[in-house]
């Protein structure tokens, strides 16, 4: 009988890991739109913060989910994913959005122009001086009911 | 002497207009990878590749953040970021180069043309000698720049862990093309 139970809990320790370990090698990446954001803040904000210091930036915003609001500079929506530009159109720096096609309704009547508020995770920012200053967030969402 | 001034300013005002129409640009570019191998397929996108073209001179620069890169598979993402490319440590990748034959384009005119590419290629902290070829479309005045080439990771350092060294491929395809708009 002792001998039963132990076979059994082998057995389950085997499904578990089993388990554990084919559900964490098909994982996805997390959907962000019900996902609290870490910061809150204007595209201009985050532009400057990268601006005036890349590498702290860097340390501060990068992996964290940013909630960004701002004017659409440009609108790229040739092939998947769409990427949105924020920030301001008389200069090169932007805020890059790559946004997460799975919530496409969310974005598709956004133009440039407008005033949106976009949800992403933060991949990091470079300076550079043909560029100008650049924010990318990926798998980003709109907030903005648009 | 103030007729000096105007014309002056004139032509330094023109001369700055000449730069800016013959410089193209995107922040907003693709670039794809893709690696065959017996474990499995490893592919990942990027479209937030920022490039720029000097059609007067024919001088090209690619920059893009490692961890802009998107898989499929988010555990595939975070051991390419951790363990193959160390993107915390190495952010940026970087193509610094030029056009050789940029006399055969003619950006004036719509078509389809081939370019000889040559420059430095920055991954992974390493910078390396390429040269490749790829296609310029000019149309309407626009210019799409794409190119597909092989690099191997063994020219770049990364290196494979020893448990897969035989699962997964030492060469990756990189597929780039970036639609080149007026830098105004």
């Amino acid at each position: 009988m002792k001998r039963t139970y132990i076979i059994l809990l082998v057995v389950l320790v085997i499904v578990a890991i089993g388990w554990y370990g084919y559900s964490e090698y098909n994982r996805t990446n997390e959907d962000l739109l019900k996902k609290k954001p870490a910061y809150s803040m204007q595209a201009a904000e985050l532009i400057a913060a990268f601006e005036k210091d890349t590498a702290s930036a860097n340390r501060k915003f990068t992996d964290k989910v940013i909630q960004v609001s701002g004017t659409v500079k440009s609108l790229d929506t040739n092939g998947n994913p769409v990427v949105i530009a924020l920030g301001d159109p008389g200069q090169m720096s932007s805020v890059q959005c790559s946004m997460d096609s799975s919530h496409a309704e969310g974005y598709r009547k956004i133009r440039e122009g407008d005033h949106v508020t976009l949800k992403g995770m933060c991949t990091g920012g470079k300076t550079e001086e043909m560029f100008g200053t650049d924010v990318i967030l990926n798998r980003s969402v709109a907030l903005t009911d648009k | 002497m103030i007729n000096k001034v105007m014309i002056a300013a004139v032509l330094i005002c023109a001369a700055t207009v000449t730069q800016a129409q013959d410089r193209y640009f995107t922040k907003s570019g693709r670039i794809e990878f893709f690696s065959k191998a017996p474990m499995e397929d490893i592919e990942a996108r990027n479209k937030t590749v920022a490039a720029v073209l000097d059609t007067k001179s024919g001088a090209l620069q690619f920059s893009v953040l490692m961890k802009s890169f998107e898989f499929e598979k988010a555990l595939m993402q975070e051991h390419f970021n951790e363990n193959y490319v160390e993107s915390n440590k190495f952010p940026k990748a970087e193509f610094k180069g030029s056009i050789t034959n940029n006399g055969d384009i003619n950006y004036a005119k719509d078509g389809s043309y081939t370019a000889k590419v040559k420059g430095k290629l920055t991954i992974h902290g390493v910078t390396r000698d390429v040269e490749t070829t790829g296609t310029i479309k000019v149309a309407s005045g626009k210019i799409d720049a794409s190119s597909v080439f092989n690099i191997l990771l063994s020219d770049y350092n990364i290196s494979i862990p020893a448990i897969v060294k035989d699962k997964i491929s030492n060469s990756i395809k990189i597929a780039v093309d970036c639609k080149l708009e007026p830098l105004k």
